[in-house]
């Protein structure tokens, strides 16, 4: 008898949303991605349940992830791009045997399989077409960015604070900026520094070179300006060889200005807000959606013939494809790709810079226990 | 004199050569987490089966790579708490500090595989030690078995 059918009744526990408390790292250092989703599950967890969909005919989760990708006129506008993933019943059974992230307590059925699918899923964006999905669990569990992980799950960029920044900042505004995105409904991840010689300060010491990722859960502050930072261990519990830190409680409260001092804070990284919601569906305005705009567009006279026949078949959707066609193949058009082009190359040249920029940076900072980040956590 | 001076600095010659050889590591250098009980190797006959299973999962592996084991203590492991269970994060974040930190090892292989051993690590010390640490799936009795294996060339 094989292993009986994963629905969307076993997606979660009995709140019937995703719930932090769900998340358990065990045996994949994807610290990095645990920490994000259970951040979003603290603080969206409406982001999550659209996310994954189940389709009973074919017993797949349907999950939505992002990668980067091109929009705007002539694709030079950087913009998210859905990706939508089918995990197979295999898929969460192969994460659930290799990562081992449920908590499954002695005499329960079985714990929320949210974790697993959202895992799976993300596994299976990150491999190569030609990899199994136990190759891609292998390869997301060895450390990697948060800030890659929350715009995959959101489409959206975080907001980061340097450690070290933030412990040049007076303690009000640093508590002002975390209290603040928690208010807005946004994920917190506190990150950390790997440091060969760790303070006692509660937080963990990272794995060989690299850093931890938490989630920030609460933030507040005495009469005296002591402020105190509640952040979750994925792990699902916290110990730390030598630290006098074991404890079954993965939440911790650390006194920021001591973990700030200590240079064990990385960075803090601050997702996006919720997404503006009608009937359970997200809204994301578009400028040409609005009827009165079109109207307007159309009338609008630019002098130049290939504008203005685009502006005008605004109604007309096979028109606009024509005309969208007649301007790029115009020379303007031409030169205006030409030059988009270029200025494309120079981006993504800078961008690639700017990465290798941070490898070094990570490298320094793991040997010099260096805090201008953004370190690799695993 | 000279002679005598000569064959004294040869001596201490050898001496300074001598730790190199005496600098290599144990595998009873290693940390002995409070994951393991008891906190001490399994002896032979205890869960043979099973460390026969992972053994044979690692040689299999560390071949591979070019290497066979010519050293190993097994460990049960329970894991820190004992409600969550063995995780092998944080025993990699244990061990492989040791490693980091008082070993100046560097990691070379690092996956997980469906068919075993679950995970399976491998580091080069600074004086070219190279061990490995590996991790079985659940046993049929819900034992996890935890392996430290010194290797050698093929």
């Amino acid at each position: 008898m094989g292993d009986p059918t994963l629905t969307d009744a076993d997606l979660y526990g009995p709140s019937g949303r995703p719930e932090p408390t769900d998340i358990h790292q065990r045996d994949l250092g994807d610290c990095y991605f645990l920490a994000p989703l259970g951040s979003l599950a603290h603080q969206q967890p409406g982001r999550i349940q659209d996310a994954i969909t189940y389709d009973a005919a074919s017993q797949n989760f349907n999950v939505t992830l992002y990668q980067h990708g091109h929009g705007g006129f002539l694709g030079l506008r950087s913009e998210a791009k859905p990706v939508h993933v089918q995990v197979s019943q295999a898929d969460v059974r192969a994460d659930i045997r290799l990562s081992d992230n449920l908590i499954e307590p002695h005499g329960a059925k079985h714990s929320p399989i949210w974790p697993a699918v959202m895992e799976a899923a993300y596994a299976d964006l990150a491999k190569k077409k030609d990899q199994t999905i136990d190759q891609g669990l292998d390869g997301i569990g060895h450390g990697r960015f948060p800030k890659s992980a929350m715009y995959a799950l959101t489409g959206e960029t975080s907001s980061r604070i340097s450690g070290h920044e933030a412990k040049g900042l007076p303690m009000d505004k640093v508590y002002d900026r975390i209290h603040g995105a928690l208010d807005e409904g946004r994920p917190v991840i506190l990150n950390t520094n790997y440091m060969s010689s760790v303070p006692t300060d509660g937080l963990i010491k990272g794995d060989g070179g690299s850093g931890h990722a938490y989630m920030v859960e609460g933030i507040s502050r005495d009469a005296q300006g002591n402020v105190e930072v509640t952040v979750r261990n994925p792990w699902g519990m916290n110990v730390s060889h030598g630290l006098g830190i074991e404890s079954p409680d993965p939440l911790v409260k650390v006194d920021l200005k001591t973990v700030l001092n200590n240079g064990h804070v990385d960075d803090l990284e601050f997702g996006p807000k919720p997404p503006v919601r009608t009937q359970d569906k997200e809204v994301k305005p578009e400028p040409g959606q609005d009827p009165a705009a079109k109207e307007h567009a159309a009338a609008v006279r630019t002098g130049d013939p290939a504008m203005d026949r685009l502006l005008a078949s605004l109604h007309d959707p096979q028109a606009m494809g024509h005309a969208l066609t007649a301007l790029a193949q115009s020379p303007d058009g031409q030169a205006f790709r030409a030059e988009g082009q270029a200025q494309y190359q120079a981006m993504e040249a800078q961008q690639s810079q700017q990465a290798q920029a941070q490898v070094a940076q990570q490298s320094q900072a793991a040997q010099q226990q260096a805090v201008s980040g953004p370190v690799m956590t695993r | 004199m000279t002679r005598m001076l000569t064959a004294f600095f040869f001596c201490i010659g050898f001496a300074g050569v001598a730790p190199a050889k005496d600098a290599s590591m144990t595998l009873d250098q290693l940390p002995v987490p409070e994951a393991f009980s008891p906190r001490a190797p399994l002896g032979p006959t205890d869960q043979a089966e099973a460390q026969e299973e992972l053994v044979a999962a690692v040689t299999g592996k560390v071949k591979q790579e070019g290497y066979v084991i010519t050293d190993r203590r097994i460990f049960n492991c329970v894991g820190y708490d004992p409600a969550t269970g063995p995780q092998w994060v944080v025993l990699h974040a244990e061990v492989g500090n040791a490693m980091v930190d008082t070993f100046k090892a560097k990691e070379f292989y690092d996956h997980l595989d469906a068919k075993g051993p679950h995970h399976l690590s491998i580091w080069r010390t600074s004086h070219g030690d190279v061990i490995a640490v590996a991790q079985s799936y659940e046993t049929a009795d819900g034992k996890v078995l935890v392996g430290y294996f010194m290797l050698g060339k093929d």
